[in-house]
């Protein structure tokens, strides 16, 4: 179990230190000159190469990925070409925005999918499974902007029980926090309950076909107990994989759910740098999100190791 | 052998070959076909959108990019049966040649990342030491950067035309390639054949082509009908974020995105694009199920 | 001979595939009496393992289904309960045991050996947790697993795949079976291991008084443990006696050509072995003959179109054979 530790840490700084070649890269290879930019078109020649300097964009590449960074590992993100503030400060206003639709969205669908999984796999054929998977299939071929947009129309414009757009901080005012967030989570949510349910019934239906499950059968041992213990546990240690993508498929969606429901969180800001370019900005919330996504996948992998007894117990 | 069993020509073993590759084929179109109505239905919807992207000119007499103000937000009538736009164009008409862009940035990505996500899971799986270890390692950094933030960046590189957009879509979809491949072809490298195929001396890049590639063939057809749907979503994402194709362009992402504007006095504008979206994605999907079980009852209710 | 405890009468299942309907099992009776070792001997894919799986009502179903035929244990009709019924659940593990031919797969990877015998104990004996982790070691020291107190604690994965078949040797006796059905128990593992497991399982038979049904295509193993035999192909029994009639006088082409194509050490001269000349059958659309007819030297006109030959006695001890030419006359 140590070394499985070891190896998963070493091979997330691996795939971390290949983020930042590529993302480097990636913004190296964008077209327009940030320095311009951030000067504007009035600005003279001289002023922009002077601005170049300064944002050492006139050493040679692998200097400039040096100095990043050596910025990157003391904390100091860069300033935003659009905001002309320290992205750092930007991020952290941004960040509890994203989160608050976020978890509660990943805590509300999990247990539900889950569920929606297991009962599907259980009663497999029959109309319980038919009419889950009809709503799987829907929900994984609905984009989550579309879902978003028609959760408007039916739930605030046609019933008006909510608001079309807006956020609050839970932190200023919970209640209205709660009336504003309901709609955006609910969709976050929808989004992710299908693909999490899918690949529950998948690993699960997998798992009481095989072999063990006809032995306990054979055996004398209860249907119930058969699905409740010993199928579960096979089926769900794939499954806590899927569960450390979710934070991924959350990610991705604020940007649409965000962008629907006008939530100034992490997605928007991303939005916004691309639109205009801020390639400092782009640089280092990407390196954030995917160093994020590294370290979630690791304690997932961490975690599965933990669950299945063949790694843990084995002295690889 | 006795009497009874005639010995078989040639002839007659050819022709039960035949027979039974033909059986075979009419099997997987029996299975492709016998998964009930709405299976039906489905891909019948699917070769209708496919109809109509190819002859979307014949079939409107209207321009999708063509204006007129004095035509805007009409309600649907017997010139324009779903109505027009906030820019009076024929909504109608800007729907089927939306289905002609969703499907060919759909189509030339899915293509483009099959052929990268194939290869690289292929050497992937069949070389050991670093080419193994850096091509997944570099997959697994990709997937750590959601894909519609890996697009949205790159589209500037590429530009946000039809092939460019197709294009980043396409390696987006390298992972998903890449992983199902790989995985597959790191257990068929153990199999006997492969082994039997080193032992007689032949190269490795034959092998690959000749031994591994048909053997991951049905998983190749599998993923490349996800990932169409997959793209077609990708693009109305990105459209819709204004990031990807952008107006005057009728990528149906981007309608929905105008026409969300007008949601409280003429929700149609963004109703028809998105439910559009909505049904060919699902066609889509459940046509690709059918696929799935035709090509491959084993991989029934898998991936 | 004991008193009659398991007798299939009539026993009909098939598998509906979308290729057609698969007759696995066609009209298959057999009997085994108390304190009784029987063998079920075929080629792989004649339907002896479905057979097996369908007295215990194991069988998916769909596809499978049973078309007829009772299952009488102790004279009760099982068939009767149904596969998901308590007193079928009751019968599985304490009346009936069944050992597979898979041990590297058929034991719960994520759970330890002691859980999973425990479970099994507590179904079908009123003990606690603790009676039944002891009885647990009781059984594992019973088929002679060395250190049997750690070894409860060990998982599947941590045993050899002959430890694991005699894990599952162990559940089989952990709640003194009646009758334990042992389907290629030994297939799976090498053949010093076979030697010692098929050793254990008889010495534990007899220790316990209990019944065996083996199930296997390897006629040379079931010489010598099994008082009777029958020879299943396509489905169908096509011969059975005792075993003696049955190696010293095969009736049935069949069995024959399984004899001759099992090497023999005791012969003074080294015979050449004869192998089955052709493949066993596909079990869809099978002909109205004889399902042999075209791999059996001893074939006429009567084989080829006739119906299929009914189980008829042949000779002495109830020795029964399906065929117009039995070997031998008659």
């Amino acid at each position: 179990m140590g070394q499985y530790i070891l190896k998963r840490i070493l091979i997330s700084i691996i795939v971390v230190f290949l983020v930042t070649v590529f993302v480097f890269a990636l913004i190296h290879m964008l077209p327009g000159d940030p320095a311009r930019l951030y000067l504007g078109f009035e600005a003279s020649e001289a002023d922009v190469q002077e601005m170049r300097v300064k944002m050492n964009l006139d050493k040679p590449w692998h200097v400039q990925y040096y100095l990043w960074m050596n910025d990157v590992f003391h904390g100091d993100l860069g300033d935003s070409l659009l905001y002309r503030r320290p992205n750092l400060d930007i991020f952290k206003e941004r960040i509890p925005r994203t989160v608050s639709i976020g978890i509660p969205a990943l805590l509300i669908s999990v247990p539900i999918a889950l569920i929606f999984g297991i009962i599907c796999a259980i009663k497999r054929g029959k109309w319980i499974d038919n009419l889950l998977t009809f709503f799987i299939t829907l929900g994984m071929g609905t984009p989550v902007f579309w879902v978003s947009i028609l959760a408007i129309y039916i739930f605030a414009m046609w019933l008006k029980l909510l608001p079309i757009q807006g956020y609050v901080s839970p932190a200023d005012n919970f209640n209205q926090y709660l009336y504003k967030a309901t709609l955006p989570v609910l969709c976050m949510a929808t989004h992710m309950i299908a693909g999490v349910a899918r690949n529950t019934r998948t690993y699960m239906l997998e798992t009481l076909n095989q072999d063990y499950i006809r032995t306990h059968r054979a055996f004398g041992i209860s249907e119930r107990k058969i699905t409740a213990k010993y199928a579960l546990k096979n089926a769900l240690i794939p499954v806590v994989t899927v569960l450390g993508f979710q934070v991924r498929v959350i990610i991705g969606g604020s940007l649409l759910i965000e962008q629907v429901f006008n939530i100034p969180g992490l997605g928007t800001l991303l939005v916004l740098a691309v639109n205009n370019r801020d390639y400092i900005l782009i640089q280092n919330c990407v390196l954030m999100i995917a160093s994020f996504t590294v370290l979630v996948s690791l304690i997932v992998d961490i975690l599965y190791g933990y669950i299945d007894p063949r790694i843990r117990l084995s002295r690889r | 052998m006795n009497k009874y069993v005639a010995e078989k020509t040639i002839e007659e073993r050819k022709q039960e070959k035949k027979q039974r590759s033909l059986n075979a084929t009419r099997e997987m179109i029996r299975v492709f076909f016998g998964r009930g109505l709405y299976a039906k239905i489905c891909f019948g919807i699917v070769v209708a959108f496919i109809l109509v992207a190819i002859f979307c000119p014949l079939l409107t007499p209207y321009s999708p990019y063509e204006q007129s103000l004095k035509d805007q937000f009409q309600t649907p009538n017997a010139k324009h049966w779903l109505g027009t736009d906030q820019l009076g164009r024929d909504l109608l008409t800007r729907l089927m040649y939306g289905a002609r862009i969703s499907l060919v940035t759909g189509l030339v990505s899915s293509l483009w990342g099959a052929f990268l996500g194939v290869t690289l899971g292929l050497i992937a799986g069949y070389s050991r030491g670093f080419a193994q270890h850096f091509i997944m390692r570099c997959v697994d950094a990709q997937l750590s950067i959601p894909s519609i933030i890996f697009t949205m960046i790159l589209i500037p590189i590429f530009g946000a035309t039809i092939l460019g957009v197709g294009f980043v879509i396409g390696l987006s979809s390298i992972p998903g390639y890449a992983r199902n491949i790989y995985a597959q072809v790191l257990s068929l490298r153990e199999q006997d054949y492969v082994t039997a195929a080193h032992l007689v001396g032949q190269k490795k890049y034959k092998i690959l082509i000749r031994h591994l590639l048909p053997n991951v063939f049905p998983i190749i057809i599998i993923s490349f009908t996800v990932s169409v749907g997959a793209a077609i979503m990708a693009e109305a994402g990105l459209a819709y974020l204004g990031v990807g194709l952008n107006p005057p362009l009728p990528a149906w992402g981007s309608m929905v995105s105008e026409g969300y504007k007008y949601l409280t006095i003429y929700p149609h504008l963004a109703m028809y694009p998105g439910f559009c979206l909505m049904l060919l994605i699902i066609s889509l999907s459940i046509v690709g199920d059918g696929l799935r079980d035709a090509l491959d009852p084993k991989l029934r209710g898998k991936l | 001979m004991g008193n009659r405890l398991l007798e299939v009468n009539n026993l009909k299942l098939s598998f509906f595939t979308v290729s057609g309907e698969v007759k696995a099992v066609d009209d298959i009776s057999y009997h085994v009496d108390e304190q009784e070792v029987i063998a079920i001997v075929g080629e792989s894919g004649c339907g002896k393992s479905v057979s097996q799986m369908t007295v215990m009502q194991l069988i998916q179903m769909p596809p499978g289904k049973i078309l007829g035929g009772e299952v009488l244990y102790k004279g009760k009709d099982l068939l009767k309960y149904g596969p998901r019924s308590n007193e079928m659940r009751m019968i599985r593990g304490a009346e009936i045991s069944m050992i597979f031919q898979e041990p590297m797969t058929s034991l719960n990877p994520v759970f330890t050996v002691g859980d999973q015998l425990r479970e099994i104990i507590m179904v079908h004996k009123k003990v606690s947790k603790k009676e039944a982790w002891d009885l647990g070691i009781q059984a594992l020291k019973s088929v002679e697993i060395p250190d049997a107190e750690t070894r409860m604690k060990n998982y599947p994965f941590e045993m050899s795949g002959g430890m694991r078949q005699r894990v599952l040797i162990a559940m089989s006796v952990a709640c003194d079976s009646k009758l334990i059905i042992a389907d290629e128990p030994t297939t799976a593992l090498d053949v010093t291991t076979q030697a010692q497991v098929t050793d254990l399982l008889m010495s534990l038979v007899k220790k316990m008084k209990t019944s065996l049904v083996i199930v296997t295509h390897n006629l040379g193993l079931v010489t010598r443990y099994a008082e009777r035999i029958y020879v299943m192909y396509a489905g169908k029994f096509v011969e059975s006696g005792t075993t003696e009639d049955l190696i010293t006088n095969p009736k049935h082409p069949y069995t024959a050509g399984l004899l001759s194509s099992v090497p023999k050490i005791t012969g003074e001269k080294q015979e050449k072995l004869k192998p089955i000349e052709g493949f066993p059958p596909s079990l869809i659309d099978l002909p109205p003959h004889c399902a042999f007819l075209p791999r059996c030297p001893y074939a006429t006109d009567e084989c080829a179109y006739g119906p299929y030959p009914p189980m008829r006695i042949v000779g002495d001890n109830n020795h029964m054979c399906a065929c117009y030419n039995c070997i031998g006359g008659q």
